[in-house]
């Protein structure tokens, strides 16, 4: 087991060096292409003093030459750059000239909280959905928890975001606030923006609505290996020796059934990523998906470069969590 | 591409304290004693800095000249300079200026403010290794050379491609002394009858020495010498309240304070002023129909021209635009109202001038016929140029930001249905686009854009067309223009400088190196408990502001 984790945190370091220095050359490459970033400092309309730009760039790193040799992979700043990560410097952002450890420490935490909401939610709600199908298996309820899910997956997200903010929020807000008041928790919790005043209520509904992405295949995959379990020689085993239905439920068929969840769960945590890009800029909350979305938008190359390690160190991470958590669930799985 | 308020990127500078929640306070812990008291809440972008000569766009600006106080601030009604914190400010020649301060005056923290409180924010924001946005704004002033080198010769360069530049060694501008405690002598290096009037802009405001002991505190708490003081520090994502500063000397706002919340790019305030939890909002265009058919709504809102200003400007350096008449056939081929109509009539209005009406010398109408519609006349002019090359789009390069592409796409039909050439819409990455105009690489009319920085029609003259051939992006230069430009700096008063600036402006009129499109318009809603709500001409945030310093509260 302890082998088997060190040789996976190995793997996991290897592939971040490998999408650290993919995204440096990507970002070099659209320097070299794009443009040199470092006229956005001045805004755009106004054609900067010579040095002036000269100085801008020096304070960015952007001065190098191999920024002007379309294709040159600047391995003399990838380097530099690596050294200042390993350092905890993790630099400054073009426009501002703002901490990026500083906007991390503000954005991942509210992406995080995001999850906590929509994980919640999708989890909840397929758990409850699946088993009921499957309970049900063949009959009307089963095609209709189906039919829903479906008809709730195959409408795009910022259909659902935009809808709620432009046609439900308001009135609801103002309903809410007519009767418990606006400073209550009913009065801010269907605001149309998030609002850093109220850091934990105004994400509960944008968590919720991303909690609905891949709702259909959650539940779909819970009914399906449930079906599987009720049906397998160890469920009849159970109840030939008179164990009681919610224990045959617990231990037997929601314990096995797990590892397929547990699967589509870390499988669609990089797919909420992309959700939470949505969600974030549609309500106007200060988290991770939105930032690199702008940063990209705003040639802040250091900003994409950090941001998106971070998501793939999070999807790694998960990635080895999962499966670990095989082997808790399945006594068959063992590491060696 | 209003200049920096349409730049994605305003993050605000230096660090502040890291907590999530970290909001300054709510309405609970305000204690300020306005008259009518209350608290505001304002939408904001992200603000790039609050300390003077940091900031440059729209968002940071909104907040400093509440919290600090100029040397002269801009009158309401006319936007002339009146002063503030100055006493006086004259000149013999227009190039050598005295600033007199007022006695007694301080900063938020008992700092005085007097003339080292000025000069240590100008040498700050001159120095060019601070790399501070508006650096530019000292380029005038003598001794600004020595604090922004030119680059070493080639020879001393270790890679022939990038310049290197000497140290410097200078921290202050010489060109500026305090003669006694409350007096600042300027010279300038040549004469600039506009000088007291770019004072009023945050480049110019003072700094205590507190703060530049520790700008990172500074940029969270500024320490200024306005109406508006913060006692917890701002954050850019969050957002912050300044109260009303007890011992502030001038008139006190008639509100508590101030609440900002940030709407970050691509977040839009308006549903938030439909719950009431913003008192200034503007609706995106999307919006605007239904907010103006709601009658009661439409009792509450604010239209007036906004300063900032649409062009379609020519890539002179191209030979197929050489020719004045082919300029002048593109201007009258446009059918302004009729793209109005398709982008939305109350957001624009025609202009047929290069500065703006509710600029000091502006409204001169100076294009006159050639910014009018007239297909035929456009056609007949086209012809006399020789016509335009056969089978060969004219091409329209614009930033793809906000609805620039159905705004140019409209532009671009009524061009094509009057001179009857094809045209094609190159839609560009802002930077892409701002490289591209700037190292002259354009084949086609570009996207040109303006607000003001301060309120002088020379504003919307010598940035963008000044500088020569080779340095703007027009590449567009003309012996008379420069000559009347320099003219006008040295003229004796104000009321004859801006009468020669309006000349430059006639004479760049008979060149056309960009065509005047549209001026835009403010379109801000406000809330019932607001009264007394004014939007000053010159400074007001894009999505919805108001001036602080005389609105009222009245619930």
């Amino acid at each position: 087991m302890g082998r088997y984790v060190i040789r996976r945190i190995l793997q996991a370091l290897l592939t971040l060096g490998i999408v650290l220095f993919l995204l440096h050359y990507l970002m070099a490459l659209s320097v070299q292409i794009r443009g040199n970033p470092a006229l956005l400092f001045f805004g755009g309309d106004r054609t900067p003093d010579p040095a002036m730009l000269e100085q801008v760039e020096r304070l960015y790193n952007l001065d190098n030459s191999c920024y002007e040799r379309v294709g040159d992979p600047c391995i003399t700043p990838f380097v530099e750059r690596l050294q200042d990560y390993v350092q905890g410097d993790l630099g400054t952002t073009l426009n501002g000239n703002r901490d990026v450890a500083q906007l991390l420490s503000i954005y991942i935490p509210n992406t995080l909280r995001l999850f906590v909401f929509s994980v919640i939610t999708l989890v909840a709600v397929s758990m409850v959905l699946g088993t009921w199908a499957a309970r049900h298996r063949g009959r009307f309820i089963d095609h209709t928890v189906r039919g829903t899910t479906i008809l709730a997956d195959s409408i795009p997200v910022f259909l659902i975001l935009l809808s709620y903010v432009y046609i439900v929020a308001v009135p609801l807000t103002r309903w809410a606030r007519g009767i418990w008041g606006t400073e209550s928790f009913m009065g801010q919790v269907f605001r149309p923006n998030y609002n850093p005043d109220y850091p934990w209520t105004t994400i509960i509904i944008p968590g919720i609505i991303v909690g609905t992405v891949g709702l259909a295949t959650m539940t779909r995959l819970i009914r399906a290996s449930q079906l599987e379990n009720l049906g397998s020689d160890f469920v009849r085993t159970a109840r030939a020796k008179g164990l009681k239905p919610m224990r045959i439920t617990i231990v037997h068929v929601i314990r096995n059934s797990m590892i397929p969840i547990v699967t589509g769960i870390g499988f669609l945590f990089a797919f909420m990523l992309s959700g939470a890009v949505l969600t974030e800029g549609v309500m106007g909350i200060p988290g991770m998906g939105r930032m690199i979305f702008q940063a990209v938008q705003r040639q802040e190359g250091n900003l994409v470069i950090v941001g998106l390690t971070v998501s793939a160190f999070v999807v790694v991470f998960v990635s080895l969590i999962v499966d670990l958590l095989y082997a808790a669930l399945d006594p068959r799985i063992r590491y060696e | 591409m209003r200049r920096m308020r349409m730049t994605v990127a305003a993050i605000a500078a230096a660090g502040l304290a890291a907590a999530t929640a970290a909001c300054a306070g709510d309405e609970g812990d305000v204690d300020g004693e306005g008259d009518g008291g209350g608290v505001i809440n304002m939408q904001i972008g992200e603000v790039r800095s609050l300390i003077p000569g940091g900031s440059g766009e729209s968002e940071g600006y909104r907040i400093i000249k509440n919290v600090y106080d100029g040397l002269v601030y801009y009158d309401i009604e006319t936007g002339e300079p009146e002063n503030l914190v100055a006493e006086e400010i004259t000149s013999p020649d227009n190039q050598t200026w005295t600033i007199k301060i007022k006695d007694g005056l301080t900063f938020h923290n008992g700092e005085p403010v007097n003339a080292d409180a000025f000069i240590r924010s100008w040498d700050r924001t001159a120095y060019a290794p601070n790399a501070l946005p508006l650096n530019y704004f000292f380029g005038t002033f003598e001794g600004y050379a020595e604090m922004n080198p030119d680059p070493l010769p080639e020879d001393q360069w270790a890679d022939p491609e990038v310049p290197e530049y000497p140290e410097v060694a200078t921290t202050h501008l010489s060109g500026v002394t305090a003669v006694d405690d409350l007096t600042i002598e300027v010279k300038l290096t040549a004469p600039f009858i506009g000088f007291p009037t770019m004072l009023g802009y945050e480049a110019f405001y003072p700094v205590a020495e507190e703060c530049l002991a520790d700008l990172e505190a500074c940029e969270a708490t500024p320490i200024g010498n306005g109406p508006f003081m913060f006692e917890e520090p701002y954050d850019p994502q969050a957002g912050g309240t300044a109260v009303v500063w007890e011992d502030y000397a001038g008139d006190k706002p008639k509100i508590d304070a101030v609440e900002w919340h940030v709407y970050l790019e691509g977040d839009d305030c308006w549903a938030d002023f439909l719950t009431g939890d913003i008192d200034i909002c503007s609706p995106s265009a999307a919006d605007y129909q239904s907010a103006m058919s709601d009658t009661e709504l439409a009792e509450r809102v604010i239209q007036q021209p906004d300063p900032s200003i649409l062009m379609l400007a020519f890539p002179l350096y191209d030979e197929k635009f050489q020719d004045v008449n082919v300029r002048r056939a593109i201007s009258m081929a446009i059918d302004r109202e009729g793209v109005l109509n398709v982008v939305g009539p109350e957001r624009f209005t025609p202009l047929d001038e290069w500065v703006p009406e509710s600029i000091l010398g502006g409204g001169t109408n100076s294009c006159g016929e050639y910014c009018t519609y007239d297909p035929e006349a456009a056609q007949e002019l086209l012809a006399q140029a020789g016509g335009w090359p056969e089978g060969e789009p004219l091409k329209i390069w614009v930033n793809d930001a906000a609805d620039n592409l159905d705004i140019f796409r409209a532009i671009g039909d009524s061009i094509s249905e009057s001179l009857g050439i094809t045209y094609e819409l190159v839609p560009m990455e802002w930077t892409e686009f701002l490289t591209a105009r700037e190292n002259h690489q354009l084949d086609g009319p570009f996207r040109s854009g303006w607000g003001p920085d301060y309120n002088l029609n020379e504003n919307y003259l010598e940035p963008i067309y000044g500088g020569g051939a080779s340095v703007n992006d027009q590449g567009w230069e003309n012996e008379a223009y420069n000559a009347k430009i320099a003219e006008a700096g040295a003229a004796a008063t104000l009321d004859e400088a801006v009468a020669l600036y309006a000349e430059a402006e006639a004479i760049l009129a008979e060149d056309m190196p960009s065509v005047p499109v549209f001026g835009e318009n403010f379109n801000f809603f406000y809330t019932e408990r607001l009264d007394n709500v004014e939007v000053h001409p010159i400074y007001a945030g894009p999505r919805g502001d108001c001036e602080l310093r005389t609105v009222t509260i009245t619930e």
